[in-house]
């Protein structure tokens, strides 16, 4: 009996033990293993940014990082028996080799035991991973596994997609605007680790996946990008400008194609480049657009039925119905002058008594409505609104000024989103550059609905004003080198004078533009080229300069873009 | 006589009670010795499926990784500039096509009138045409 009990109590107490470690390893399998507990974030996959093709303009990599330890370097490569040890020589040749470093220099650092855990190199390659990782080539390399954020055409349009720095934070451009939806969502792994730090999966606890950025797909195209920032830099070096901007937009739809701006940086060394190349001069800067504000002015007049094309002025500037009227640049000299030679010929006078008759009130009404005083909206940082003072604070002189776009600022797109409404018949769309956002699950997040900002003319209106800015890009214009072989160009140029504020303008200093649209009766472009001389040089007037730029850009866009020719005549003159 | 059957039977019984309990008891041990084998064997079979699962999510990763990393090389080899850098590297240029060089379609899939390259073309076709 005695030995009945005794075996049903070991019994009992083997079913006990055995229920307890079931329930155990069932409801809480780790209580005995918090020494071999670990906790990881695991960082999302920032998002892309792909152009209006679909090529990708942005994307993170994993890469690896590749540091030295110089105390492990020889002992633990894991020789095959028979084999000989390997010279540390031998292995910093080897990693040298892999890594396309100095061999010299890998060798110092090998040799620096004090200084543990050195940088080597970062890199995707994987046939140098393979090497590196091989434990019976090299030891003592630690390798860490990283995201690389790449921007896969170097500077290329850096202003627009801004950068990232060291720590992942955005520092500028698209990076920074569209941080949220880029930077996506990080998971997390809380489990076990084996003896070897292998972490063990049937003991994951919890286990978060990390959800990847948004993609971000532009209206940018990159080759109309690339033609625009090789043309602008081209000729920037070919006159001398110290800084310049060009900026392509569809006209019917404000999609901003290309946009370039120089000096431009690096995005991978956002934090070296100076304050001067940081600068999106497209959005961010300022300037007394000149000659290129008459057309406003013109347009304006003309949708109010003040003055038709035809109409006459007197070109005297010592009329004493006016008050100091501005110094005439114009090209050509006449008694008299209609309105369309005016633009033509970019006369002062004429458009600033124009002004002064239209009105202030109604100048500063259009202006508003052509998009100026305000910020335009598009999808970047730091937009600059400019100087368009209220009517009421205008002096005498501004009366005259304004309309031949002294006295008033304005940032690059908003003078081609106020051309762009001229183009598309006077509805002024508003100036974009982001076309969609898509989750990394491929949901459509945001889609850009074209927009309507203003209509500040009429199509008459437009139409009117596109047929005076014609003969611009002619002969008898002030852009003759803008003009186009088979198409027909509607612009203006501008040679404003650069303002010092109070100290009034720099001698010698311009900011020469070239704004217009091809083809000019229906127009499937709108591009503004400027070029900023911060030294005196023989071509700093928009016709000489920026609308070279602009007939070089333009000629390449309409092929890329296969706009037919609306003069075709002119075409079949030209010899093979 | 009557007494000692009656003790014997008690004494039967009690034996045969100790037995079905010790069946019961073996039973049972038996069945929880059974339950943890089983529960040994299920969990090392699904440590098994999940370090496998554990591996194959890791060469998932790895490809997945690698296609990402070449995606990114080819891209950067076909960019514009690096096309043209290539180039340039062998002595060539490559340019926008004159107008000569470019046939311009309609809507109706024939060349638009009027354009060099057509003019050319048809110039060159009664050229032959003559020398025949």
């Amino acid at each position: 009996m005695t030995r009945f009990r005794l075996q049903a109590a070991l019994l009992v107490l083997f079913a006990l033990y055995s229920g307890q470690r079931l329930v155990r390893s069932h409801i809480d399998p780790d209580v005995d293993d918090i020494d071999y507990a670990f906790e990881r974030e695991l960082k999302a996959r920032r998002g892309s940014i792909y152009d209006a093709a679909g090529y990708p303009l942005v994307k993170s990599v994993p890469i690896w990082e590749y540091r030295l330890d110089p105390v492990a370097l020889t002992n633990r490569v894991v020789r095959r028996r028979g084999e000989p040890p390997r010279p540390p020589s031998a292995i910093v040749k080897t990693i040298s080799n892999a890594l396309g470093l100095d061999f010299k220099e890998t060798l110092a650092k090998a040799a620096n035991y004090k200084n543990r855990f050195q940088f080597l190199a970062r890199s995707s390659d994987s046939d140098a991973h393979r090497t590196i990782a091989d434990s019976r080539l090299v030891s003592g390399v630690a390798i860490l596994d990283k995201q690389e954020r790449q921007y896969l055409h170097g500077t290329l349009m850096s202003h627009v997609l801004g950068s990232i720095n060291s720590e992942d934070e955005a520092s500028s451009g698209l990076e920074l605007k569209y941080d949220k939806f880029l930077s996506g969502h990080s998971g997390r792994i809380q489990g076990m680790k084996d003896a070897h730090g292998r972490e063990l999966y049937d003991k994951r606890k919890i286990s978060i996946d990390p959800i990847a950025g948004a993609d971000i797909h532009l209206t940018l195209d990159h080759n109309i990008q690339y033609e625009a920032e090789k043309e602008l830099k081209a000729g920037i070096d070919e006159f001398g400008a110290g800084a310049g901007w060009a900026i392509v937009m569809d006209a019917k739809t404000g999609a901003v194609l290309a946009m370039a701006s120089y000096p431009a940086f690096d995005p991978l060394a956002f934090g070296s480049a100076s304050d001067r190349a940081k600068l999106n001069r497209c959005v961010g800067y300022t300037f007394e657009p000149g000659s290129v504000m008459k057309v406003i002015t013109a347009a304006s007049a003309f949708n109010e039925g003040f003055v038709r094309p035809g109409t006459t002025y007197d070109t005297r500037r010592d009329d004493p119905n006016y008050y100091r009227l501005p110094g005439d640049g114009s090209h050509k000299w006449e008694p008299r002058m209609t309105v369309a030679d005016a633009i033509v010929h970019s006369s002062n006078i004429v458009i600033g008594k124009l002004g002064c008759d239209f009105g202030q009130e109604r100048l500063y009404n259009y202006m508003r409505a052509f998009g100026f005083g305000a910020k335009t909206g598009i999808e970047l940082p730091g937009e600059e609104v400019g100087i368009l003072h209220h009517w009421k604070n205008w002096d005498k002189a501004t009366w005259s000024r304004a309309p031949i776009g002294q006295a008033v600022t304005v940032t690059p797109i908003q003078l081609v989103s106020a051309y762009q409404a001229i183009a598309n018949d006077g509805v002024r769309m508003r100036p974009h550059l982001v076309e969609k956002i898509v989750s990394s699950k491929g949901e459509i997040i945001y889609q850009y609905r074209p927009e309507v900002v203003s209509r500040p003319i009429s199509a008459t209106a437009a139409r009117a004003i596109r047929q005076v800015m014609k003969p611009v890009a002619s002969k008898a214009g002030t852009a003759r080198r803008a003009a186009i072989r088979g198409y027909s160009v509607a612009g203006k140029t501008g040679t404003a004078q650069k303002s010092m504020g109070r100290r009034g303008y720099a001698p010698g200093l311009y900011c020469a533009s070239f704004c217009g649209m091809v083809p000019a009766d229906d127009p499937a472009i709108v591009m503004l080229v400027s070029l900023d001389f911060d030294a005196v040089r023989p071509f700093h007037q928009g016709g000489n300069s920026s609308a070279v730029i602009f007939r070089r850009l333009a000629t390449e866009i309409l092929k890329y873009l296969m706009v037919p020719a609306d003069r075709p005549d002119e075409l079949l003159d030209e010899e093979v | 006589m009557g007494k000692r059957i009656k003790k014997n039977r008690r004494r039967n019984k009690q034996m045969s009670v100790s037995a079905k309990r010790t069946l019961n008891m073996g039973g049972i041990i038996a069945i929880l010795f059974v339950m943890v084998i089983f529960n040994m064997l299920a969990k090392t079979r699904a440590e098994t499926i999940q370090k496998e699962i554990g591996e194959k999510t890791r060469t998932l990763e790895r490809l997945e990784e690698e296609r990402i990393r070449e995606d990114s090389r080819w891209e950067r080899m076909k960019s514009p500039e690096s096309v043209n850098a290539a180039l340039l590297s062998h002595g060539l240029k490559m340019n926008t096509p004159i107008d000569a060089q470019i046939v311009r379609m309609g809507g109706n899939r024939l060349p638009l009138k009027g354009q060099l390259s057509v003019k050319r073309a048809m110039a060159a076709k009664s050229r032959n045409m003559v020398r025949r």
